[in-house]
């Protein structure tokens, strides 16, 4: 009797401890997370950090219940005698347990499921309404954007802020990978190829492009900035550009 | 002495078990040759559902069948231009005679398999049966290496150096001819082994199904190439 | 029959024939001979000015390697004796198994399941060694930004051949030794089905080692581990070494893999049912399967590379209508089922130490053989998620991300078994267990993070970052090395008949385990921060992260190097531990130690699975 409620205490301890752990696991979702990503200047790259923060406090308390167990069985069933333990319980399975597991993990992973297709699906509507488009070439080791319908070209991007901008990625030579950082977008640039993707930037400044393909040995210093700019602005400065065909 | 007979004692397993292990054996190979060969099918559909820039039976050159090098760059030094070449698929005839080829070898192989199992004087026409089958995958890679030089192959200066190029086409088709040829290597390897162990009495009527486990992996053999023979010729043209 | 044995049994000491003369030092000498041969037979015959000469010569060079190393260690006499019908006869085959070979027989054509396990430990132990040294030279150059410790070329090198040397050397390093030396003992076989394909898979694999250190050599290769075309057709001829390398090795998987499931499959002793077969039994033949599947993938991509780059076909070359695309699908249907060709044999083992050393049976056996099944099936399903911002097929992307996220329930049934198998055990805390306990609290990080990246939206961020290498290495170094280790320890007095040093082991695992997450969670900061992978500088914005991961790398190194010192005094003079020291209760440990030839005097009858602890 004593010894029952003696089990049932201890695994009272349990359960606090997987709170706590819990609690911790959404606290650095939900500060740690967005704290640690660069601060966005897109939708896109909004959405992706809510969805890592999302994702996080789902997984804290599954987490928590594999960090508790583990706490919990080394503080309290681990054998202190010497020599080899004396058998433990029998259990060979509780269908009740591997049930309301499997269960979990089917419930929490339609839960991902939907939240990443319902975001797929938003990605792709916004694609359709692009109002500008831009011509991106990587080459070993560097980036050269060109504007269409004009005879601009640049090695730093420069878009209008709030614009659905299209972006036509290609390479000269191997794989790059084309990444705003700050935006949360990314395609690779292939050779003979033309890949596509869209962002529209709600905020102006400048900000970081990475080649996120090995391209050889300058791989690391294949980056370069773009500059977010008002769309007065950028009407000026794509009209003081000298052409370069 | 009663050491020695635990310990052979301990290697004498029943022939069925034996051969039923090795039966899973090559099951198990044939299993990763299929992934092999869907690989290299895959390769080919993709490549020719793709057809970047037009490229699946074409190639800017200079046609090379049957040229050395030397003529060739005879023929860019009294300048000679290298042209966009329209291929067309390699001759389906020839390809489904190199088919018969094999089909023919398998089947002989499998024919003295069932004279060898029928009856103890069937080992004489097992040998023979196995030396044809042999010699008739012999020919088989001969045949082949003969359609592989006809593989559109060409002539193209890049940088300071030459090299032979080809179409998609033409590189799946080697593929896929190099790949055959390795297969036919290793049965002709197995058949003319089949027959010397015959001849010097190891492979026997009573253990004919050694000879069974040789056939496994020669129908497949002979399979993929009917199935692969389909494909390239049937779904060639893009 | 019966005048086989008569004519040969007496004569029992002088089998082996050729073999008698044949060790790892001809082989070696076989080896460079025919390397040298072939390299000047092509040097000769071969078109000079060809643009593919210079690959050609190397891939030639390397294949006469192989077939020369073969040739030395003896491996090609038997089907040299098959084809002239002088089969072995009872004589050789003992002495092919290394009866009263002594020592010798580790470095000769042996058959004995038992030798090829250990000779296994050894050639993982190099592989992963020489890994972890490339990985050393990683972290040193990352320690301050500006290339200070080896150039950008160098460096390109250190980073593909660490990756392939670790994946290789992960792949084999619980299949390789313990389903060698344990497997055939734990189902009751006195070997493995095919011992002679046994020695076989052990010494591709070291015909293989050298020609990836010397593709590192000879050098200038940029292309990382994934060997992405076009720039893998840009690379000097190291490449040419590093593909054949793979394609000797991807031989010696298959074979290793065939082996494995006829083993199991058709060696079991009389009452060893599937359902009483030890959970690292299932573990072994699932991953065998896997890789039967996913390793023919590895053959054809990387030959088509090779031919790309010899004889100008256009298969990944987009300029002749081939497209670098083919490449990325061939290698990644190979390259994520190969993920659980890894992870599996570790899993298996660390369930066994689990039920072991909680003294109760593994928790609910049949889900975890199902979460096994449905782990290899999905695997097979989900290669295109390595593909999400390479621009191909997009429309695939929603389907790719289906399968991936429902791999994570096949994933919880592993922890649900490992936390069942524990609870309310009675722990004893030996040194394998301080492992499995280091592999649950790494593999949650490893799983919940590899969720973010099958997410598409999250995938565009942080594909191509640091964040999916501190991922990958939480799953590799965190759980299957962590795994790899707790096997050692749990299988050591098996081999040696002595503990592995229990004292130096956990300073080992401590220096391991505060080492992984010191730099791998700096590394996931220093990727969501915006640091792609495969930087050989970066900008101080990642400065802080960079060093701690630096030093944490040094931590792990460390603690390997203690784990080395305790496997080399423990295997010396360690604590004898007898033959069953951990009072487990499958079949390896109820054969004396060291195992006799052929395992058993009399085959057991087995009449329940080994995890009756409290029952009997």
């Amino acid at each position: 009797m004593s010894d029952n409620q003696n089990k049932k205490s201890s695994l009272h301890i349990l359960f606090w401890i997987w709170v706590v752990l819990t609690v911790v696991g959404i606290l650095v979702a939900i500060y740690g997370i967005p704290w640690l990503m660069p601060a966005s200047a897109s939708n896109t790259m909004h959405m992706s950090i809510l969805t890592m923060v999302v994702f996080t406090v789902a997984a804290a308390p599954v987490a928590a219940l594999v960090y508790s167990v583990v706490l919990f069985a080394l503080a309290k069933w681990r054998y202190r005698g010497e020599g080899t333990p004396p058998d433990g319980p029998p259990i060979r399975g509780n269908n009740v347990t591997t049930s309301v597991w499997l269960v979990a993990s089917t419930v929490l992973t339609v839960f991902l499921l939907i939240w990443g297709l319902a975001l797929l699906a938003s990605d792709a509507t916004g694609e359709a309404k692009s109002e500008m488009t831009v011509n991106v070439t990587g080459q070993q080791w560097i980036w050269s954007f060109q504007y269409p319908g004009t005879s601009v070209s640049s090695h730093d991007l420069y878009i209008p802020v709030n614009t659905d901008v299209k972006f036509d990625v290609t390479s000269k030579d191997v794989v790059h990978g084309f990444w705003i950082v700050q935006m949360g977008i990314k395609i690779n640039a292939n050779p003979d190829e033309i890949t596509t993707t869209s962002v529209t930037a709600t905020k102006t400044g400048t900000f970081d492009i990475r080649c996120t393909e090995i391209c050889g040995l300058n791989h690391a210093f294949m980056v370069t900035h773009v500059h977010v700019l008002t769309k007065k602005n950028f009407e000026h400065w794509l009209a003081t550009q000298p052409a370069t065909i | 002495m009663s050491d020695l007979h635990v310990e052979v004692a301990a290697h004498h397993e029943a022939p069925e078990i034996v051969d039923h292990r090795q039966r899973l054996g090559i099951w198990l190979f044939i299993g990763g040759d299929v992934v092999t060969t869907g690989a290299l099918i895959f390769t080919y559909l993709y490549l020719r559902a793709v057809n970047t820039n037009g490229s699946w039976m074409s190639v800017v050159g200079l046609p090379a069948n049957g040229r050395s090098a030397s003529t060739l760059q005879g023929i860019l030094d009294d300048g000679g231009s290298m042209i966009k070449n329209i291929e067309t698929p390699l001759s389906a005839g020839f390809a489904w005679l190199l088919v018969a080829v094999l089909v023919a070898s398998v089947g002989l192989y499998w024919l003295g398999e069932v004279r060898l199992r029928s009856s103890a004087s069937g080992r004489s026409a097992f040998i023979a049966l196995s030396v044809l089958a042999g010699i008739g995958l012999i020919a088989y890679i001969v045949l082949s290496i003969v359609q592989l030089r006809q593989v559109p192959q060409y002539w193209r200066a890049e940088n300071d150096s030459m090299l032979f190029i080809y179409s998609t086409y033409g590189s799946c088709m080697l593929a896929l001819g190099v790949s055959a040829i390795i297969h036919a290597i290793i049965l002709a390897f197995l058949s003319f082994g089949s027959a010397t162990r015959a001849a010097v009495g190891v492979l026997s009527h009573e253990k004919w199904y050694q000879a069974r486990l040789i056939r496994y992996f020669s129908v497949w053999v002979a399979l993929a190439s009917v199935v692969l023979t389909l494909v390239v010729t049937t779904l060639n043209v893009n | 029959m019966t005048s086989t044995l008569t004519s040969h049994a007496p004569a029992h000491t002088s089998g082996g024939g050729a073999l008698r003369r044949l060790n790892f030092v001809t082989a070696l000498i076989g080896g460079v001979l025919f390397g040298v041969l072939a390299w000047w037979l092509a040097h000769t015959f071969l078109d000079a000015g060809g643009a593919g000469y210079s690959d050609q010569v190397t891939v030639l060079t390397g294949c006469g390697w192989v077939v020369g190393f073969l040739l030395g260690i003896g491996a090609l006499t038997g089907p040299g004796k098959w084809f002239t019908g002088r089969d072995q006869t009872h004589a050789d085959e003992m002495y092919l198994a290394g009866k009263d070979l002594g020592r010798k027989r580790y470095f000769q054509y042996t058959t004995d399941h038992k030798v090829v396990g250990v000779q296994y430990i050894f050639a993982t132990m190099a592989l992963l060694g020489t890994g972890g040294i490339l990985a050393m030279g990683i972290r040193t150059n990352l320690l301050t930004p500006g290339n200070h410790f080896v150039n950008q070329q160098v460096y390109n090198g250190f980073l593909g051949v660490h990756g392939m040397l670790m994946i290789l050397g992960l792949i084999v390093a619980v299949a390789g030794p313990w389903a060698n030396f344990v497997l055939p003992i734990q189902v009751g076989a006195r070997d493995m089905a095919f011992p002679r394909l046994n020695a076989l898979s052990l010494w591709t694999l070291v015909a293989a080692i050298p020609l990836l250190l010397g593709s590192l050599a000879i050098g200038a290769m940029d292309m990382g581990w994934v060997t992405q075309a076009p720039i893998a057709n840009q690379a000097g001829i190291g490449f040419d070494l590093f593909a054949m390398s793979i394609i000797t090795f991807t031989i010696s998987t298959t074979v290793a893999g065939v082996n494995t499931i006829c083993t199991v499959l058709t060696m079991r002793t009389k009452g060893m049912t599937m359902e009483r077969l030890p959970i690292f039994a299932w573990a072994s033949i699932f991953a065998a399967g896997l890789g039967l599947y996913a390793f023919p993938f590895f053959l054809v991509v990387m030959s088509l590379n090779l031919a790309d780059r010899m004889v100008g076909t256009s298969f990944f070359v987009a300029s002749g209508g081939g497209t670098g695309w083919l490449q990325e699908n061939l290698f990644w249907l190979m390259g994520h089922p190969e993920v659980y060709v890894i992870l599996l044999p570790a899993v298996g083992a660390m369930l066994e130490i689990a039920s072991v050393f909680s003294r109760k049976p593994l928790f609910s056996y049949r889900t975890v053989i199902g979460g096994m099944a449905g782990l290899c099936g999905l695997s097979a399903l989900v290669w295109a998620h390595h593909m999400f911002t390479t621009g191909w097929a997009p429309t695939l992307g929603g389907p790719f991300m289906l399968t991936t996220e429902l791999i994570s329930i096949p994933t919880g049934v592993i922890f649900l078994v490992m936390l069942g198998t524990i609870w309310r055990g009675n722990i004893w805390m030996r040194l394998p267990m301080v492992w499995v306990f280091g592999f649950i609290a790494n593999f949650i990080v490893g799983g919940i993070t590899g969720i973010y990246l099958s997410d598409i939206p999250v995938d565009n961020q942080m594909h191509g970052t640091m964040f999916v290498v501190a991922h990958f290495h939480y799953v590799f170094v965190g759980s299957v090395l962590f795994g790899a280790i707790a096997a050692l320890c749990y299988w050591f007095p098996k081999v040696t008949g002595r503990y592995l040093d229990e004292k130096m082991g956990r300073i080992s695992f401590w220096l391991v385990f505060i080492g992984t997450h010191v730099t791998f969670l700096a590394m996931f900061v220093s990727g969501m921060r915006g640091m792609p992978r495969r930087y050989s500088s970066y900008s101080m914005l990642f400065e802080h992260t960079n060093f701690v991961s630096t030093i944490g790398a040094y931590m792990i190194m460390a603690g390997m190097l203690v784990l080395l010192g305790a496997f080399i005094v423990s295997w010396r003079s360690g604590e004898p531990s007898g033959p069953n020291p951990w009072n487990a209760k499958s079949l390896e440990w109820m054969v004396p130690t060291p195992v006799p030839l052929e395992n058993f005097e009399v085959l057991p009858v087995i009449t329940s699975d080994p995890y009756t602890y409290g029952e009997a």
